[in-house]
């Protein structure tokens, strides 16, 4: 091979070497300082500017090595002719400026402009064409820059949204729920009032109407949490067994109500798991739901099941659980079948219209069987019936035992009734009113306080037998109550008072918080009659006890 | 005495007592800041100067050299102190072998009440990692219509310590910057000439080359020298043979930037200031006769004026020149005239001649003349 000339070598070594330079960094001031800062260097030049902007744009002023050199460069004398001498039909040009300093001028295609100044003599037209192909190069990667920018931006703005809607989320969640908890129990207290079949006949109209806004804004919200990633799994001990058997029975009257059979099968034995009751049961009543909505004669059966993985040795301390949920209805037909779990989405335009329903329940429940690590589906047969199921791979464990506050549960016999002194404590004057409604209904004498710092005070005055503590409030919200209350007895010797959380979002991390900061026990709001009549039946026990003591 | 000159005060005595009556003469001739030149052969502790340092009256700066160059001699031992007629503005930039400093940002924030400084004087810790890292910033903040001069303190030994004199005390690793307002003519060269390449080095690290062509760095190195020079390297005279081998990276007008390597570290080369990875570099040699011309054409560029003239001159000419070391020396007197020329020999040297990007530069002399006040 013939050798290369020195001067050939030399000019292949710069255009290697500046080629390598380019494109170090997706920042533009950063990629072009760390071009241009060696680049001048081996050039042999003194400074480096950059615009953006080409043709007929007005050239924006980009960069500056040095940085020195960044204002003041449009006085310098013949830099505004020399941008101009460059652009599709000639990528460079040599200018001499009126004070002798030599302009290198560059096109940078799709970009603007670059400067290189140089003092005594210019470069050579060999090392002129060799920078050309690298100032191309250079331009990609300044356009590169940018396109990172604009993404880097919008990367900014979707996370600012995201987390906008978080606390849309946090906010609207209680600011929604609150008013219709309040309309949904003080119309349960007035059909508890009411005789007259018109007036029960209209209350129940508007109390159904107000469940199901109820339901309707769940839904949107929790979908809404769940799209924003802000849904968070609170696994227990949990006899799955005992879960399956217990949404079957809160769900048989609605299904006995139509006419419809509500079966159970179950294994003969079934394992306690790992798992978020919450979620699993809101899961069951959605799927069992839907079934006795569609369903209009025959039955619903609820089915759980532990099927091997096929061709994988069971993880000893997994197991694999089958829930479904099969029923005899109208069915989906095949072309609706794929878009089923699709949000907004029923099977048909006129099924929301005959069933009702927002379109988000089974979107709702695929996305937490997707949280929980497991996948829904779904076979249908149109007029024959259809059958929902999921498998989820659970962490096995062993039966809680039971624990003490259980045992001295269990301990406390059930004694006469007494009317109990109880406290109320919430900032929203309808949800005092409800809860104070039932407590009075129960035979109970009830004070009330709306806020935390009005309820440690009146604690601190009088002696109660219970508080019932919103959680969210001005001036002193129920967890910093709970711990002021806590705190003060424990620093006189007081005996501890029932503090049950009244808890409006129902999240097994909100319920956690409250115990942690020493309540008793949560209510969820609405408030559902049984919980309710257990928690005071509590009360009553730890009354009675602390009385005999 | 006239009291607007920059007065000159030299002493081949090394201990504290002759640097102190030294300074005492500079300031009994009206000096009102001192820029202190010291011989590494005196052995510098800063446990015994900083609290002379911190105690003076006025400004100091300035550091401790391989050698000083004095009267056409260079001096292993010895004082040099120049007394300067105005406050000077002394700056300092910690940190020159952090691989996190924004030079930048922090030359910037030195140098925040002293842009418009018309020359600057710069000295460095010459056995730091990113000395030409912190020039480019430096360069980046004071641009290009300032004349730069000055190099790298330190020993010979390449032992790292405190080797730069403030009112603060001693330094290690840091840069100090001299602020004047007085412009200075600059004049650099250096005579080397490539023999061997072009080499591409495919992987550095700051001022370590670790791989040439891909190839281990000294192993490449070696080939090329030990085929020259005649000499076989071993565990204890790298630097006997390499002195008269450095790199030289090539720049667009043909001239070249000298980089010395000092030492090995495995199959790496260690050299005074950064080699960036990727750059293509050439082996040079020298010639004693070339290296002398070269000085005298440098010493030729520096404008007539009637101020002294400030010499940087790399240690490793003269170990490389030896006793024709003093030839240099007096071509550059010859080429000078009657200013009388003083310095110090360092480990790497700072100019940029007012129309390039500022460098650091090895094995090459820079000579800045000063002008009379």
């Amino acid at each position: 091979m013939p050798t290369l000339s020195a001067s050939k070598l030399a000019l292949i070594a710069l255009q290697y070497e500046l080629a390598l330079v380019v494109g170090q960094d997706l920042r533009l001031p950063v990629m072009l300082r760390r071009f241009f800062t060696p680049a001048l260097k081996l050039l042999g030049c003194r400074s480096a500017h950059v615009w953006r902007g080409e043709g007929g744009m007005t050239p924006t002023h980009v960069f500056a090595y040095p940085l020195r050199e960044a204002a003041g460069w449009s006085d310098q004398p013949g830099w505004t002719g020399a941008l101009a001498s460059v652009g599709p039909e000639r990528r460079f040009a040599v200018q001499t400026a009126p004070d002798g300093l030599l302009l290198h001028v560059f096109a940078l295609p799709g970009f603007g402009r670059a400067l290189i100044t140089r003092e005594r003599s210019p470069l050579e037209d060999e090392v002129l064409h060799a920078l050309e192909p690298i100032m191309q190069r250079l331009a990609m990667a300044c356009q590169a820059c940018d396109q990172y920018e604009n993404a880097e931006s919008l990367r900014h703005k979707a996370e600012a949204a995201n987390v906008a809607k978080g606390h849309f989320l946090a906010n609207m969640s209680h600011e929604i729920r609150t008013p219709i908890h309040g309309v949904i129990g003080l119309t349960e207290l007035a059909l508890e009032d009411s005789h007259e079949a018109p007036v029960r006949e209209h209350l129940t109209v508007a109390l159904d109407s107000a469940r199901h806004l109820l339901q309707i804004v769940n839904d949107i919200l929790d979908f809404s949490k769940i799209e924003a990633g802000r849904v968070e799994l609170s696994p227990e001990p949990l006899s799955i067994a005992e879960l399956v058997d217990g949404v079957a029975s809160a769900m048989r009257p609605t299904a006995q109500l139509k006419g419809l059979t509500l079966e159970v099968v179950l294994p003969d034995q079934a394992p306690v798991v790992m798992v978020d009751r919450l979620r699993l049961r809101q899961v069951l009543y959605n799927l069992t739901g839907n079934a006795i909505k569609f369903t209009p004669a025959g039955r619903v059966t609820l089915g759980l099941s532990l099927p091997q993985p096929e061709g994988e040795v069971g993880h000893p301390s997994q197991v694999h659980v089958r829930f479904s949920v099969q029923d005899t209805g109208i069915g989906i037909p095949p072309e609706k079948l794929e878009h089923v779990f699709d949000a907004f989405s029923q099977a048909d335009e006129s099924t929301s219209r005959t069933y009702g329903g927002t379109g988000l329940g089974l979107t709702i429940s695929r996305q937490l069987v997707s949280l929980m690590g497991g996948q829904m589906d779904v076979r249908s047969v149109p007029g024959q019936g259809s059958e929902f199921w999921f498998e989820l791979a659970l962490p096995r464990v062993a039966a809680p035992a039971a624990s003490a506050s259980d045992a001295l549960a269990d301990a406390w016999c059930p004694l006469p009734e007494r009317s109990l002194h109880l406290l109320v404590v919430d900032d929203v004057p309808t949800n005092r009113l409800l809860v104070s409604k039932l407590l009075e209904r129960a035979g109970h004498r009830v004070d009330m306080a709306c806020d935390g710092a009005e309820a440690l005070a009146k604690v601190k005055e009088q002696a109660f037998d219970g508080v019932l503590m919103d959680m969210q409030m001005p001036v002193m919200d129920g967890l910093e109550a709970t711990r002021a209350i806590r705190e003060w007895e424990a620093s006189t010797g007081r005996m501890p008072i029932y503090i049950v959380a009244l808890t409006a979002n129902a999240m097994a991390a909100d319920e956690q918080r409250c115990l942690d900061a020493g309540m008793d026990t949560y209510l969820s709001k609405p408030i559902q009659r049984p919980a309710f009549d257990e928690v005071l039946s509590r009360m009553q026990s730890r009354s009675a006890t602390q009385a005999s003591a | 005495m006239n009291p607007d000159r920059i007065t000159i005060h030299f002493t081949t005595g090394a201990g504290l007592s002759d640097l102190q009556q030294l300074t005492q003469q500079a300031l009994d001739a009206g000096a009102q800041s001192l820029i202190v030149l010291a011989a590494d052969g005196n052995g510098c502790d800063p446990m015994v100067f900083d609290p002379w340092l911190q105690s003076l009256p006025v400004t100091v700066a300035g550091g401790v050299f391989t050698q000083l160059i004095h009267d056409q001699r260079h001096h292993e031992q010895g004082y040099l102190v120049l007394g300067w007629p105005e406050a000077i503005q002394v700056r300092h930039v910690a940190g020159l072998s952090d691989s996190g400093v924004d030079f930048t940002e922090q030359v910037g924030a030195a140098l925040s009440d002293a842009m418009d400084s018309t020359s600057l004087m710069v000295w460095v810790d010459g056995l730091s990692s990113r000395i030409a890292a912190f020039l480019d910033g430096l360069y980046d903040v004071m641009g290009a219509d300032i004349a730069y001069f000055g190099g790298g303190a330190g020993s010979l030994s390449f032992v790292k310590k405190p080797c730069l004199f403030s009112n603060q005390g001693m330094l290690q690793d840091h840069a100090q910057l001299v602020c004047m307002r007085q412009p200075v003519s600059l004049g650099v060269d250096h005579g080397w000439q490539p023999f061997s390449g072009p080499f591409v080095v495919t992987q550095s690290q700051g001022n370590v080359v670790q791989s040439l062509d891909f190839q281990p760095a000294f192993q490449v190195y070696r080939s090329k020298v030990e085929a020259d020079s005649g000499q076989s390297f071993r565990d204890d005279n790298f630097f006997d043979i390499a002195k008269g081998y450095p790199f030289g990276m090539e720049k667009a007008d043909h001239t070249l930037v000298v980089r010395d390597p000092i030492s090995t570290d495995g199959s790496a080369l260690i050299c005074v200031g950064e080699v960036p990875v990727n750059s293509v570099v050439y082996l040079l040699k020298g010639q004693a006769d070339q290296l002398i011309a070269a000085a005298a054409q440098g010493a030729s560029r520096v404008q007539a004026d009637a101020g002294p003239v400030f010499m940087v001159d790399c240690i490793s000419r003269v170990l490389f020149l030896q006793s024709r070391f003093d030839e240099e020396l007096q071509a550059v007197q010859t080429a000078i005239g009657g200013r009388p020329v003083v310095g110090a020999l360092t480990l790497g040297e700072v100019a940029n001649g007012g129309d390039y990007c500022l460098e650091f530069y090895n094995k090459t002399m820079v000579l800045a003349g000063l002008p009379q006040a």
